[in-house]
């Protein structure tokens, strides 16, 4: 019991202090284990019930929660809401363009395990869709590692492509996603090649 | 809103005065001489005969900002001493000659408070 009270104070401990300064976080983690030994040990050495003992150390835990959080208020690492969106475009950036690509690679290995089991889909289509997964999965790999950016695009593009021409009289937005599919993969391969030659200038 | 909650607490408490826990942080404090926050609030429970012990979050976060207001000061004791008696290092604090200040004046304008009451319920009773 005593121990399961402990674990939820030491949990609710690290969670609350979590995201503050480094220093601000260690020292109070510090004293409140300190708390925490002091009084089970005060419990250990005079013999006190244990139950007893685990009811107030929670007590304290669960008291104590509204001060928590209005300490964490006070202590948290600001970062300010500029820094947040320049945050938010590098990483749109960096990975924006996974995204059509690998909704596309999504769609096709769940056709071709027909999970959902569309009534257009039959078994060439199915291979067809396991296969422009497979192409759309290698291609950006190479474009994620940046060592051949055009074939990964090449890849991508007939892997998008190959089994929409098969299906797309049946799913007109798969048609969609491929298009955007190929778009980013091209721009992403366009990216890389002007990075390589700005690095190469 | 969380950024403005410091300011508006500010706002809220004048200044120079004490908590009600503050003012049991510091006379517990000038008892105790050296303190760390268990035995403070030990002795704080006894003092006041209270059920239970002050919670973990009210007593770190009172005992924070009683130190960056100058009320207290605190040490971390060597990691050495704490190792050998086999428990983790305590955060000693003492109470500071301003600490000591604010709770004189805190204890006259309490007293001072309670006379002027016990004048008013007086008057209210002649009348």
């Amino acid at each position: 019991m005593i121990a399961l009270v402990l674990a939820i104070a030491r949990g609710w401990l690290r969670i609350y202090t979590r995201g503050t300064p480094a220093a601000v976080r260690d020292a109070r983690r510090a004293e409140i284990e300190c708390d925490l030994w002091e009084q089970r040990h005060e419990q250990q050495s005079r013999d006190q019930r244990v139950i007893a003992t685990a009811l107030d150390v929670l007590g304290r835990v669960v008291r104590g929660v509204p001060s928590d959080l209005s300490w964490r208020v006070q202590h948290r690492e600001r970062r300010g809401v500029a820094r947040r969106l320049r945050g938010g475009v590098v990483a749109a950036r960096r990975y924006g363009w996974t995204v059509f690509p690998a909704l596309v690679d999504v769609i096709y290995v769940t056709g071709a395990a027909r999970m959902g089991t569309p009534s257009f889909v039959d078994t060439p289509e199915q291979l067809a869709m396991a296969v422009g997964a497979a192409a759309i999965l290698w291609g950006m790999l190479l474009l994620w590692r940046g060592t051949a950016p055009a074939a990964g695009a090449w890849l991508v593009c007939l892997g998008a492509a190959a089994p929409v021409l098969l299906i797309a009289r049946g799913a007109p937005l798969s048609l969609l996603w491929a298009v955007l599919a190929m778009g980013s993969a091209t721009r992403r391969s366009d990216a890389l090649r002007a990075q390589r030659r700005r690095v190469a200038c | 809103m969380g950024s403005y909650l410091p300011i508006l607490a500010e706002v809220r408490r004048k200044a120079d005065t004490l908590l009600p826990l503050e003012a049991s942080i510091l006379s517990a404090g000038l008892e105790l001489g050296e303190f760390h926050g268990y035995s403070l609030a030990r002795a704080i429970q006894e003092r006041e005969a209270a059920r239970r012990l002050t919670a973990h979050g009210t007593l770190y976060k009172a005992l924070g900002r009683m130190e960056t207001a100058g009320l207290l000061v605190s040490r971390w004791e060597s990691a050495d001493g704490a190792a050998a008696e086999g428990r983790p290092r305590r955060r000693l604090y003492e109470v500071t000659a301003a600490g000591a200040g604010a709770l004189a004046a805190w204890t006259a304008a309490s007293a001072d408070a309670a006379v002027a009451t016990a004048r008013g319920v007086a008057l209210g009773g002649a009348a």
